[in-house]
Protein backbone atom coordinates (compact mmCIF):
# COMPACT_ATOMS: atom_id res chain seq x y z
CA UNK A 1 0.00 0.00 0.00
CA UNK A 2 2.07 3.16 -0.86
CA UNK A 3 1.13 6.15 1.43
CA UNK A 4 -0.42 8.59 -0.86
CA UNK A 5 -3.35 6.16 -1.30
CA UNK A 6 -3.84 4.86 2.19
CA UNK A 7 -3.58 8.87 2.46
CA UNK A 8 -6.76 9.50 0.34
CA UNK A 9 -8.35 6.73 1.92
CA UNK A 10 -7.78 7.99 5.17
CA UNK A 11 -9.34 11.26 4.40
CA UNK A 12 -12.03 9.97 2.89
CA UNK A 13 -12.83 8.53 6.27
CA UNK A 14 -12.35 11.49 8.17
CA UNK A 15 -14.39 13.18 6.11
CA UNK A 16 -17.43 10.90 6.37
CA UNK A 17 -17.02 10.88 9.91
CA UNK A 18 -17.35 14.67 9.65
CA UNK A 19 -20.37 14.18 7.21
CA UNK A 20 -22.05 11.50 9.54
CA UNK A 21 -21.82 13.62 12.40
CA UNK A 22 -23.04 16.94 10.42
CA UNK A 23 -25.55 14.91 8.97
CA UNK A 24 -26.90 13.63 12.25
CA UNK A 25 -27.19 17.08 13.32
CA UNK A 26 -28.54 18.45 10.55
CA UNK A 27 -31.24 15.64 10.79
CA UNK A 28 -32.09 16.37 14.33
CA UNK A 29 -31.84 20.04 14.97
CA UNK A 30 -31.10 22.25 11.76
CA UNK A 31 -33.69 20.46 9.80
CA UNK A 32 -37.31 21.99 10.89
CA UNK A 33 -39.94 19.77 11.92
CA UNK A 34 -43.07 18.45 10.29
CA UNK A 35 -46.32 19.21 12.09
CA UNK A 36 -47.97 15.85 10.67
CA UNK A 37 -45.46 13.42 11.00
CA UNK A 38 -43.90 14.35 14.13
CA UNK A 39 -40.03 12.98 15.19
CA UNK A 40 -40.51 10.40 12.67
CA UNK A 41 -40.66 12.45 9.71
CA UNK A 42 -36.69 12.84 10.34
CA UNK A 43 -36.22 9.18 9.44
CA UNK A 44 -36.18 10.57 5.92
CA UNK A 45 -32.72 11.70 6.33
CA UNK A 46 -31.82 7.59 6.79
CA UNK A 47 -33.96 6.10 4.48
CA UNK A 48 -33.91 8.18 0.94
CA UNK A 49 -29.90 8.96 1.24
CA UNK A 50 -29.73 4.82 1.79
CA UNK A 51 -31.74 4.36 -1.29
CA UNK A 52 -29.32 6.82 -2.96
CA UNK A 53 -26.54 5.04 -1.68
CA UNK A 54 -27.96 1.43 -2.71
CA UNK A 55 -29.15 2.49 -6.06
CA UNK A 56 -25.20 4.01 -6.80
CA UNK A 57 -24.19 0.24 -5.56
CA UNK A 58 -26.21 -1.20 -8.40
CA UNK A 59 -24.87 1.28 -10.57
CA UNK A 60 -21.41 0.34 -9.67
CA UNK A 61 -22.66 -4.00 -10.27
CA UNK A 62 -23.70 -3.10 -13.60
CA UNK A 63 -20.57 -0.94 -15.21
CA UNK A 64 -17.90 -3.64 -12.79
CA UNK A 65 -19.42 -6.29 -14.62
CA UNK A 66 -19.22 -4.95 -18.17
CA UNK A 67 -15.63 -4.09 -17.22
CA UNK A 68 -15.17 -7.51 -16.26
CA UNK A 69 -16.83 -9.01 -19.20
CA UNK A 70 -14.49 -6.81 -21.29
CA UNK A 71 -11.07 -6.59 -19.75
CA UNK A 72 -11.19 -10.14 -18.15
CA UNK A 73 -9.59 -8.81 -14.62
CA UNK A 74 -10.55 -10.09 -11.41
CA UNK A 75 -10.45 -6.72 -9.96
CA UNK A 76 -13.65 -6.10 -11.71
CA UNK A 77 -15.16 -8.92 -10.76
CA UNK A 78 -14.25 -8.21 -6.87
CA UNK A 79 -15.57 -4.57 -7.22
CA UNK A 80 -19.16 -6.06 -8.55
CA UNK A 81 -19.37 -8.51 -6.07
CA UNK A 82 -18.44 -5.57 -3.38
CA UNK A 83 -20.57 -3.39 -4.49
CA UNK A 84 -23.51 -6.18 -4.51
CA UNK A 85 -23.14 -6.47 -0.98
CA UNK A 86 -23.18 -2.98 -0.14
CA UNK A 87 -25.87 -2.59 -2.75
CA UNK A 88 -27.88 -5.48 -0.23
CA UNK A 89 -26.63 -3.35 3.23
CA UNK A 90 -28.04 -0.11 1.81
CA UNK A 91 -31.12 -1.89 0.70
CA UNK A 92 -31.73 -3.30 3.77
CA UNK A 93 -31.44 -0.49 5.65
CA UNK A 94 -34.22 1.25 3.34
CA UNK A 95 -36.27 -1.63 4.14
CA UNK A 96 -35.92 -1.14 7.50
CA UNK A 97 -36.49 2.07 7.78
CA UNK A 98 -39.23 2.09 5.55
CA UNK A 99 -41.48 0.25 7.74
CA UNK A 100 -40.95 1.88 10.52
CA UNK A 101 -41.47 5.37 9.58
CA UNK A 102 -44.99 3.54 7.97
CA UNK A 103 -46.40 2.19 10.95
CA UNK A 104 -47.19 5.48 12.62
CA UNK A 105 -47.97 7.35 9.48
CA UNK A 106 -49.73 4.52 7.29
CA UNK A 107 -50.82 2.57 10.15
CA UNK A 108 -49.15 -0.32 8.68
CA UNK A 109 -45.56 -1.57 8.85
CA UNK A 110 -46.51 -2.90 5.06
CA UNK A 111 -48.64 -1.92 1.97
CA UNK A 112 -46.68 -2.74 -1.02
CA UNK A 113 -46.37 0.66 -2.11
CA UNK A 114 -44.17 0.85 -4.88
CA UNK A 115 -40.60 2.23 -3.79
CA UNK A 116 -40.42 -0.07 -1.32
CA UNK A 117 -41.99 -2.78 -2.89
CA UNK A 118 -39.19 -2.19 -5.59
CA UNK A 119 -36.70 -2.00 -3.37
CA UNK A 120 -37.80 -5.18 -1.83
CA UNK A 121 -37.61 -6.89 -5.34
CA UNK A 122 -34.05 -5.27 -5.84
CA UNK A 123 -32.62 -6.69 -2.29
CA UNK A 124 -34.02 -9.88 -3.54
CA UNK A 125 -32.14 -9.66 -7.00
CA UNK A 126 -28.99 -8.90 -5.68
CA UNK A 127 -29.05 -11.66 -3.23
CA UNK A 128 -29.94 -14.27 -5.82
CA UNK A 129 -26.67 -12.50 -7.11
CA UNK A 130 -24.47 -13.37 -4.28
CA UNK A 131 -26.13 -16.61 -4.17
CA UNK A 132 -25.03 -17.36 -7.85
CA UNK A 133 -21.74 -16.47 -7.06
CA UNK A 134 -21.47 -18.90 -4.34
CA UNK A 135 -22.95 -21.97 -5.78
CA UNK A 136 -22.11 -21.78 -9.54
CA UNK A 137 -19.06 -24.63 -10.71
CA UNK A 138 -16.35 -23.04 -12.05
CA UNK A 139 -15.34 -20.06 -10.99
CA UNK A 140 -14.33 -18.01 -13.89
CA UNK A 141 -17.47 -19.44 -15.71
CA UNK A 142 -19.59 -18.32 -12.44
CA UNK A 143 -18.02 -14.69 -12.16
CA UNK A 144 -19.54 -14.59 -15.91
CA UNK A 145 -22.77 -15.82 -15.20
CA UNK A 146 -22.40 -13.44 -12.36
CA UNK A 147 -21.38 -10.41 -14.65
CA UNK A 148 -23.74 -11.17 -17.05
CA UNK A 149 -26.75 -11.46 -14.34
CA UNK A 150 -25.22 -7.78 -13.06
CA UNK A 151 -25.93 -6.07 -16.51
CA UNK A 152 -29.30 -7.95 -17.05
CA UNK A 153 -30.38 -7.03 -13.39
CA UNK A 154 -29.65 -3.54 -13.43
CA UNK A 155 -31.35 -2.73 -16.90
CA UNK A 156 -34.42 -4.88 -15.26
CA UNK A 157 -34.46 -2.02 -12.49
CA UNK A 158 -36.60 0.85 -14.65
CA UNK A 159 -38.65 -2.09 -15.73
CA UNK A 160 -39.23 -3.48 -11.56
CA UNK A 161 -40.05 0.74 -10.94
CA UNK A 162 -42.80 0.92 -13.79
CA UNK A 163 -44.23 -2.65 -13.08
CA UNK A 164 -44.52 -2.07 -9.40
CA UNK A 165 -45.95 1.09 -9.37
CA UNK A 166 -48.54 0.32 -12.27
CA UNK A 167 -49.28 -2.62 -10.19
CA UNK A 168 -49.93 -1.00 -7.17
CA UNK A 169 -51.58 2.18 -8.16
CA UNK A 170 -54.19 1.90 -6.11
CA UNK A 171 -51.75 2.04 -2.97
CA UNK A 172 -50.03 5.68 -3.37
CA UNK A 173 -48.92 5.82 0.00
CA UNK A 174 -45.43 7.84 -0.90
CA UNK A 175 -45.48 10.84 -1.39
CA UNK A 176 -44.59 11.54 -5.41
CA UNK A 177 -43.23 15.16 -4.74
CA UNK A 178 -42.13 16.32 -1.55
CA UNK A 179 -42.38 20.02 -1.56
CA UNK A 180 -38.81 20.32 1.13
CA UNK A 181 -38.18 23.88 2.49
CA UNK A 182 -34.86 24.75 1.51
CA UNK A 183 -33.48 23.49 5.21
CA UNK A 184 -34.59 20.26 4.79
CA UNK A 185 -33.04 19.96 1.65
CA UNK A 186 -29.56 21.41 2.44
CA UNK A 187 -29.94 18.48 5.17
CA UNK A 188 -30.91 15.70 3.12
CA UNK A 189 -27.98 16.64 0.73
CA UNK A 190 -25.56 16.96 3.31
CA UNK A 191 -26.95 13.31 4.49
CA UNK A 192 -26.68 11.82 1.22
CA UNK A 193 -23.28 13.15 0.91
CA UNK A 194 -22.39 11.39 3.74
CA UNK A 195 -23.90 8.03 2.44
CA UNK A 196 -22.55 7.95 -0.53
CA UNK A 197 -18.88 8.56 1.34
CA UNK A 198 -19.84 5.90 3.01
CA UNK A 199 -20.67 3.83 0.88
CA UNK A 200 -16.96 4.51 -1.48
CA UNK A 201 -14.98 3.73 1.77
CA UNK A 202 -16.81 0.62 2.65
CA UNK A 203 -16.24 -0.56 -0.97
CA UNK A 204 -12.49 0.26 -1.13
CA UNK A 205 -12.25 -1.87 2.31
CA UNK A 206 -14.41 -4.79 0.75
CA UNK A 207 -12.74 -5.00 -2.59
CA UNK A 208 -9.48 -4.44 -0.56
CA UNK A 209 -9.86 -7.30 1.57
CA UNK A 210 -11.10 -9.40 -1.90
CA UNK A 211 -7.43 -8.70 -3.38
CA UNK A 212 -5.63 -9.54 -0.42
CA UNK A 213 -7.84 -12.71 -0.15
CA UNK A 214 -6.46 -13.53 -4.04
CA UNK A 215 -3.02 -12.64 -3.09
CA UNK A 216 -2.74 -14.90 0.06
CA UNK A 217 -4.31 -18.10 -2.06
CA UNK A 218 -1.38 -17.64 -4.44
CA UNK A 219 0.87 -17.28 -1.25
CA UNK A 220 -0.59 -20.72 -0.04
CA UNK A 221 -0.74 -22.18 -3.21
CA UNK A 222 3.07 -21.84 -3.87
CA UNK A 223 3.73 -22.46 -0.32
CA UNK A 224 5.35 -25.57 0.00
CA UNK A 225 4.30 -26.22 3.40
CA UNK A 226 0.90 -25.25 3.86
CA UNK A 227 -0.89 -28.97 2.29
CA UNK A 228 -3.84 -27.72 4.09
CA UNK A 229 -7.38 -26.62 3.14
CA UNK A 230 -8.36 -27.17 -0.36
CA UNK A 231 -10.13 -24.43 -1.32
CA UNK A 232 -14.18 -25.08 -1.14
CA UNK A 233 -16.74 -24.15 -4.06
CA UNK A 234 -19.38 -22.11 -2.32
CA UNK A 235 -16.50 -21.16 0.33
CA UNK A 236 -18.04 -17.90 1.59
CA UNK A 237 -19.16 -15.12 -0.56
CA UNK B 1 -43.42 23.82 21.23
CA UNK B 2 -46.42 22.08 20.11
CA UNK B 3 -46.59 18.64 21.81
CA UNK B 4 -46.86 17.24 18.16
CA UNK B 5 -42.75 17.98 18.03
CA UNK B 6 -41.67 14.97 20.19
CA UNK B 7 -44.26 12.69 18.62
CA UNK B 8 -43.01 9.17 17.55
CA UNK B 9 -39.30 9.35 19.13
CA UNK B 10 -39.45 6.17 19.68
CA UNK B 11 -39.87 5.22 16.27
CA UNK B 12 -36.93 7.65 15.09
CA UNK B 13 -34.75 5.84 17.48
CA UNK B 14 -35.84 2.76 16.48
CA UNK B 15 -35.12 3.33 12.43
CA UNK B 16 -31.88 4.92 13.76
CA UNK B 17 -30.71 1.93 15.44
CA UNK B 18 -32.14 -0.15 12.80
CA UNK B 19 -30.06 1.66 10.38
CA UNK B 20 -27.01 1.79 12.57
CA UNK B 21 -27.21 -2.21 13.26
CA UNK B 22 -27.38 -3.17 9.50
CA UNK B 23 -24.43 -0.95 9.18
CA UNK B 24 -22.04 -2.03 11.67
CA UNK B 25 -23.58 -5.26 10.74
CA UNK B 26 -21.98 -5.36 7.83
CA UNK B 27 -18.33 -3.45 9.00
CA UNK B 28 -18.77 -6.65 11.44
CA UNK B 29 -18.41 -8.96 8.48
CA UNK B 30 -15.63 -6.85 7.20
CA UNK B 31 -14.14 -6.82 10.39
CA UNK B 32 -14.31 -11.39 10.84
CA UNK B 33 -12.68 -11.79 7.36
CA UNK B 34 -9.89 -9.60 7.84
CA UNK B 35 -9.28 -11.62 11.15
CA UNK B 36 -9.46 -14.39 8.87
CA UNK B 37 -7.42 -13.15 6.76
CA UNK B 38 -4.68 -12.07 9.59
CA UNK B 39 -4.89 -15.48 11.05
CA UNK B 40 -4.00 -17.09 7.13
CA UNK B 41 -1.03 -14.32 7.22
CA UNK B 42 0.02 -16.08 10.69
CA UNK B 43 -0.22 -19.56 9.82
CA UNK B 44 1.62 -18.67 6.34
CA UNK B 45 4.55 -16.73 7.97
CA UNK B 46 4.48 -17.65 11.38
CA UNK B 47 4.66 -21.68 9.89
CA UNK B 48 8.00 -21.57 9.67
CA UNK B 49 8.77 -25.51 11.14
CA UNK B 50 8.25 -27.64 8.98
CA UNK B 51 7.13 -29.93 12.48
CA UNK B 52 3.87 -28.64 12.69
CA UNK B 53 1.71 -31.23 12.08
CA UNK B 54 -1.20 -29.84 14.00
CA UNK B 55 -4.21 -30.25 11.60
CA UNK B 56 -6.42 -27.15 10.74
CA UNK B 57 -9.72 -26.56 12.62
CA UNK B 58 -12.26 -26.49 10.87
CA UNK B 59 -13.29 -23.14 9.12
CA UNK B 60 -10.07 -22.51 9.81
CA UNK B 61 -8.31 -21.51 7.15
CA UNK B 62 -10.71 -22.02 4.48
CA UNK B 63 -10.85 -19.26 2.11
CA UNK B 64 -14.36 -17.17 2.86
CA UNK B 65 -14.76 -16.21 -0.51
CA UNK C 1 -29.47 -10.03 -43.40
CA UNK C 2 -31.41 -12.82 -45.56
CA UNK C 3 -28.56 -15.32 -44.51
CA UNK C 4 -29.24 -14.68 -40.79
CA UNK C 5 -32.50 -14.83 -41.28
CA UNK C 6 -32.59 -17.97 -43.08
CA UNK C 7 -29.89 -18.97 -40.18
CA UNK C 8 -32.02 -17.97 -37.73
CA UNK C 9 -35.17 -20.18 -39.59
CA UNK C 10 -33.19 -23.14 -39.89
CA UNK C 11 -32.40 -23.56 -36.56
CA UNK C 12 -35.83 -22.57 -35.19
CA UNK C 13 -37.49 -25.18 -37.87
CA UNK C 14 -35.45 -28.14 -36.45
CA UNK C 15 -36.23 -27.69 -32.89
CA UNK C 16 -39.59 -27.17 -34.05
CA UNK C 17 -39.20 -30.48 -36.03
CA UNK C 18 -37.25 -32.37 -33.66
CA UNK C 19 -39.79 -31.33 -30.68
CA UNK C 20 -43.21 -31.83 -33.09
CA UNK C 21 -41.64 -35.69 -33.02
CA UNK C 22 -40.80 -36.52 -29.50
CA UNK C 23 -42.85 -34.13 -28.21
CA UNK C 24 -41.22 -34.86 -25.26
CA UNK C 25 -40.75 -30.87 -24.01
CA UNK C 26 -44.64 -30.44 -24.75
CA UNK C 27 -46.19 -32.96 -23.14
CA UNK C 28 -44.78 -32.87 -19.60
CA UNK C 29 -44.99 -29.03 -19.24
CA UNK C 30 -48.27 -28.84 -20.37
CA UNK C 31 -48.96 -31.12 -17.50
CA UNK C 32 -46.73 -29.54 -15.33
CA UNK C 33 -48.90 -26.30 -15.95
CA UNK C 34 -52.01 -28.15 -15.94
CA UNK C 35 -51.33 -29.62 -12.23
CA UNK C 36 -49.74 -26.01 -10.92
CA UNK C 37 -53.56 -25.01 -11.93
CA UNK C 38 -55.11 -27.42 -9.97
CA UNK C 39 -52.65 -26.95 -7.05
CA UNK C 40 -53.94 -23.21 -6.94
CA UNK C 41 -57.49 -23.64 -7.37
CA UNK C 42 -57.35 -25.83 -4.10
CA UNK C 43 -55.32 -23.33 -2.53
CA UNK C 44 -57.57 -20.60 -3.21
CA UNK C 45 -60.41 -21.95 -2.51
CA UNK C 46 -61.79 -22.07 -6.57
CA UNK C 47 -65.11 -20.02 -5.74
CA UNK C 48 -66.43 -18.68 -8.66
CA UNK C 49 -65.39 -15.09 -9.00
CA UNK C 50 -61.54 -16.55 -8.82
CA UNK C 51 -61.66 -15.95 -12.54
CA UNK C 52 -60.68 -12.04 -12.42
CA UNK C 53 -59.37 -12.25 -9.02
CA UNK C 54 -56.73 -14.83 -8.51
CA UNK C 55 -57.15 -16.41 -11.82
CA UNK C 56 -54.80 -14.08 -13.70
CA UNK C 57 -51.96 -14.68 -11.17
CA UNK C 58 -52.42 -18.25 -11.16
CA UNK C 59 -52.12 -18.72 -14.17
CA UNK C 60 -49.52 -16.60 -14.97
CA UNK C 61 -47.48 -18.13 -12.39
CA UNK C 62 -47.74 -21.48 -13.56
CA UNK C 63 -46.55 -20.34 -16.74
CA UNK C 64 -43.66 -18.66 -15.42
CA UNK C 65 -43.06 -22.20 -12.92
CA UNK C 66 -43.15 -24.33 -16.49
CA UNK C 67 -41.23 -22.04 -18.16
CA UNK C 68 -38.19 -22.38 -15.86
CA UNK C 69 -37.46 -26.11 -16.62
CA UNK C 70 -38.69 -25.84 -20.50
CA UNK C 71 -36.11 -23.68 -21.31
CA UNK C 72 -33.35 -24.58 -19.26
CA UNK C 73 -33.87 -27.50 -21.21
CA UNK C 74 -33.71 -26.13 -24.55
CA UNK C 75 -30.15 -26.50 -23.85
CA UNK C 76 -29.01 -29.47 -21.90
CA UNK C 77 -30.37 -31.78 -24.79
CA UNK C 78 -27.95 -29.88 -26.81
CA UNK C 79 -25.24 -29.79 -24.84
CA UNK C 80 -25.22 -33.46 -23.74
CA UNK C 81 -25.25 -34.68 -27.91
CA UNK C 82 -22.31 -32.37 -28.58
CA UNK C 83 -24.67 -29.91 -30.92
CA UNK C 84 -24.13 -27.29 -29.58
CA UNK C 85 -20.52 -27.55 -30.16
CA UNK C 86 -21.22 -28.38 -33.53
CA UNK C 87 -23.26 -25.08 -33.90
CA UNK C 88 -21.14 -23.21 -32.03
CA UNK C 89 -18.09 -24.05 -34.37
CA UNK C 90 -19.60 -23.86 -37.65
CA UNK C 91 -19.62 -20.03 -38.81
CA UNK C 92 -23.37 -18.91 -37.94
CA UNK C 93 -23.67 -15.39 -36.03
CA UNK C 94 -24.31 -15.94 -32.22
CA UNK C 95 -27.04 -13.33 -32.26
CA UNK C 96 -29.06 -15.68 -35.38
CA UNK C 97 -28.51 -18.79 -32.82
CA UNK C 98 -29.91 -17.08 -29.77
CA UNK C 99 -32.84 -15.79 -31.97
CA UNK C 100 -33.94 -19.05 -32.85
CA UNK C 101 -33.37 -20.36 -29.10
CA UNK C 102 -35.60 -17.57 -28.02
CA UNK C 103 -38.14 -17.88 -30.86
CA UNK C 104 -38.31 -21.63 -30.14
CA UNK C 105 -38.66 -21.20 -26.50
CA UNK C 106 -41.33 -18.49 -27.31
CA UNK C 107 -43.47 -21.12 -29.71
CA UNK C 108 -43.11 -23.48 -26.89
CA UNK C 109 -44.52 -21.30 -23.98
CA UNK C 110 -47.12 -20.28 -26.72
CA UNK C 111 -47.89 -23.69 -26.94
CA UNK C 112 -47.64 -24.38 -23.27
CA UNK C 113 -50.36 -21.58 -22.75
CA UNK C 114 -52.81 -22.97 -25.63
CA UNK C 115 -53.26 -26.25 -23.71
CA UNK C 116 -53.68 -24.38 -20.34
CA UNK C 117 -56.06 -21.67 -21.40
CA UNK C 118 -58.92 -23.89 -22.01
CA UNK C 119 -58.37 -25.61 -18.90
CA UNK C 120 -58.04 -22.36 -16.83
CA UNK C 121 -61.07 -20.83 -18.36
CA UNK C 122 -62.98 -23.83 -17.31
CA UNK C 123 -61.39 -24.23 -13.86
CA UNK C 124 -61.79 -20.36 -12.91
CA UNK C 125 -65.31 -20.13 -14.80
CA UNK C 126 -64.58 -17.71 -16.58
CA UNK C 127 -67.12 -16.01 -18.96
CA UNK C 128 -66.96 -16.79 -22.81
CA UNK C 129 -66.92 -13.86 -25.54
CA UNK C 130 -65.15 -12.31 -27.99
CA UNK C 131 -63.06 -10.15 -25.69
CA UNK C 132 -61.23 -13.35 -24.95
CA UNK C 133 -59.39 -13.07 -28.09
CA UNK C 134 -57.60 -10.48 -26.19
CA UNK C 135 -55.73 -13.14 -24.48
CA UNK C 136 -54.23 -14.12 -27.34
CA UNK C 137 -51.65 -10.87 -28.28
CA UNK C 138 -51.79 -10.91 -24.24
CA UNK C 139 -50.20 -14.26 -23.84
CA UNK C 140 -48.12 -13.68 -26.45
CA UNK C 141 -46.51 -10.44 -25.71
CA UNK C 142 -46.06 -11.85 -21.74
CA UNK C 143 -44.03 -14.93 -23.10
CA UNK C 144 -42.12 -13.00 -25.36
CA UNK C 145 -39.67 -11.46 -22.44
CA UNK C 146 -39.84 -14.35 -20.84
CA UNK C 147 -38.27 -16.60 -23.70
CA UNK C 148 -35.71 -13.56 -24.61
CA UNK C 149 -34.41 -13.37 -20.99
CA UNK C 150 -34.93 -17.03 -20.17
CA UNK C 151 -33.11 -18.58 -23.48
CA UNK C 152 -30.13 -16.04 -22.32
CA UNK C 153 -29.77 -17.50 -18.91
CA UNK C 154 -30.67 -21.44 -19.82
CA UNK C 155 -27.36 -20.73 -22.30
CA UNK C 156 -25.72 -19.68 -19.40
CA UNK C 157 -26.99 -22.17 -16.61
CA UNK C 158 -26.63 -24.97 -18.74
CA UNK C 159 -23.03 -26.10 -18.06
CA UNK C 160 -23.33 -25.02 -14.49
CA UNK C 161 -23.02 -27.54 -11.74
CA UNK C 162 -26.16 -26.75 -10.36
CA UNK C 163 -28.19 -25.60 -13.00
CA UNK C 164 -31.55 -26.54 -11.40
CA UNK C 165 -30.99 -24.17 -9.00
CA UNK C 166 -29.04 -21.57 -10.49
CA UNK C 167 -31.38 -21.09 -13.28
CA UNK C 168 -34.71 -20.24 -11.11
CA UNK C 169 -32.30 -17.68 -8.67
CA UNK C 170 -31.55 -16.30 -11.93
CA UNK C 171 -34.76 -15.86 -13.86
CA UNK C 172 -37.01 -15.34 -11.21
CA UNK C 173 -35.83 -12.05 -9.83
CA UNK C 174 -35.77 -11.18 -13.64
CA UNK C 175 -39.20 -12.27 -14.10
CA UNK C 176 -40.92 -10.30 -11.68
CA UNK C 177 -42.03 -7.32 -13.64
CA UNK C 178 -43.17 -9.31 -16.81
CA UNK C 179 -45.39 -11.43 -14.57
CA UNK C 180 -46.60 -8.23 -12.78
CA UNK C 181 -47.76 -6.36 -15.77
CA UNK C 182 -48.97 -9.86 -17.72
CA UNK C 183 -51.12 -10.40 -14.66
CA UNK C 184 -52.55 -7.26 -15.01
CA UNK C 185 -53.14 -7.66 -18.35
CA UNK C 186 -55.07 -10.61 -18.16
CA UNK C 187 -57.18 -9.11 -15.35
CA UNK C 188 -57.83 -6.08 -17.57
CA UNK C 189 -59.16 -8.94 -20.18
CA UNK C 190 -60.68 -11.21 -17.72
CA UNK C 191 -62.55 -8.25 -15.39
CA UNK C 192 -63.15 -5.03 -16.82
CA UNK C 193 -61.63 -6.08 -20.63
CA UNK C 194 -60.90 -1.99 -20.49
CA UNK C 195 -59.06 -1.91 -24.39
CA UNK C 196 -57.47 1.16 -23.12
CA UNK C 197 -55.50 -0.23 -20.01
CA UNK C 198 -55.01 -3.45 -21.90
CA UNK C 199 -53.17 -1.99 -24.74
CA UNK C 200 -50.99 0.25 -22.66
CA UNK C 201 -49.75 -2.44 -20.82
CA UNK C 202 -49.58 -5.08 -23.82
CA UNK C 203 -47.21 -1.86 -24.67
CA UNK C 204 -45.03 -2.32 -21.43
CA UNK C 205 -44.22 -6.34 -22.44
CA UNK C 206 -43.25 -5.22 -25.87
CA UNK C 207 -40.94 -2.48 -24.12
CA UNK C 208 -39.91 -5.24 -21.67
CA UNK C 209 -39.23 -7.84 -24.49
CA UNK C 210 -37.19 -5.06 -26.52
CA UNK C 211 -35.09 -4.27 -23.56
CA UNK C 212 -34.16 -8.20 -22.80
CA UNK C 213 -33.73 -9.16 -26.65
CA UNK C 214 -31.57 -6.36 -26.66
CA UNK C 215 -29.24 -6.87 -23.82
CA UNK C 216 -29.07 -10.26 -24.34
CA UNK C 217 -27.52 -9.72 -28.20
CA UNK C 218 -25.76 -7.71 -26.59
CA UNK C 219 -24.25 -10.31 -24.30
CA UNK C 220 -24.82 -13.23 -26.92
CA UNK C 221 -21.50 -13.89 -27.63
CA UNK C 222 -19.58 -13.73 -24.28
CA UNK C 223 -22.61 -16.14 -23.17
CA UNK C 224 -21.70 -18.22 -26.07
CA UNK C 225 -18.00 -17.93 -25.74
CA UNK C 226 -16.34 -21.21 -24.69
Amino acid sequence: MRTADERVWAGVLWASVFLGLAAVWMALQYAPGEPHMGLAQRILYVHVPAAVAALLAFATVFLASIAYLRAGRPCWDHLAAAAAELGIVFSAVVLVTGPIWARPIWGAFWRWEPRLTSMLLLFATYVAYLMIRRYGSHPSQMRRTAAVFGIVAFANIPLVYYSVRLWAAGQQLHPQRVDLCQQMRVALGVATAAFVLLFFLLLHLDVRLRLFDDALAELEDDSSLNQTTKVEPGDGI
Amino acid sequence: MESSSCQYLDYLVAAGAGAWLVLAGFVWILGRRQHRLARRVEKLCGSSTPTQTEPPKPGEGARWR
Amino acid sequence: MTGWWSTVMAILARDVLSEWRTRERLGPMAFLVLLTLLVFSFAFGGEGGAGTHTGPGVLWSSFVLASLFGFAWSFVEERENGCLEALLLAPIDRGALYVAKMLGNLLFLVGVQVLALPVFAVLFNVEPGWHLLLLVPVCALGAAPLSAVGTLFAALASDQRARELVLPLLLLPLMMPVLITAVAATRAVLGAGEVRDCAHLLAMLAVFWLVFAAVSLMLIDVVFDR
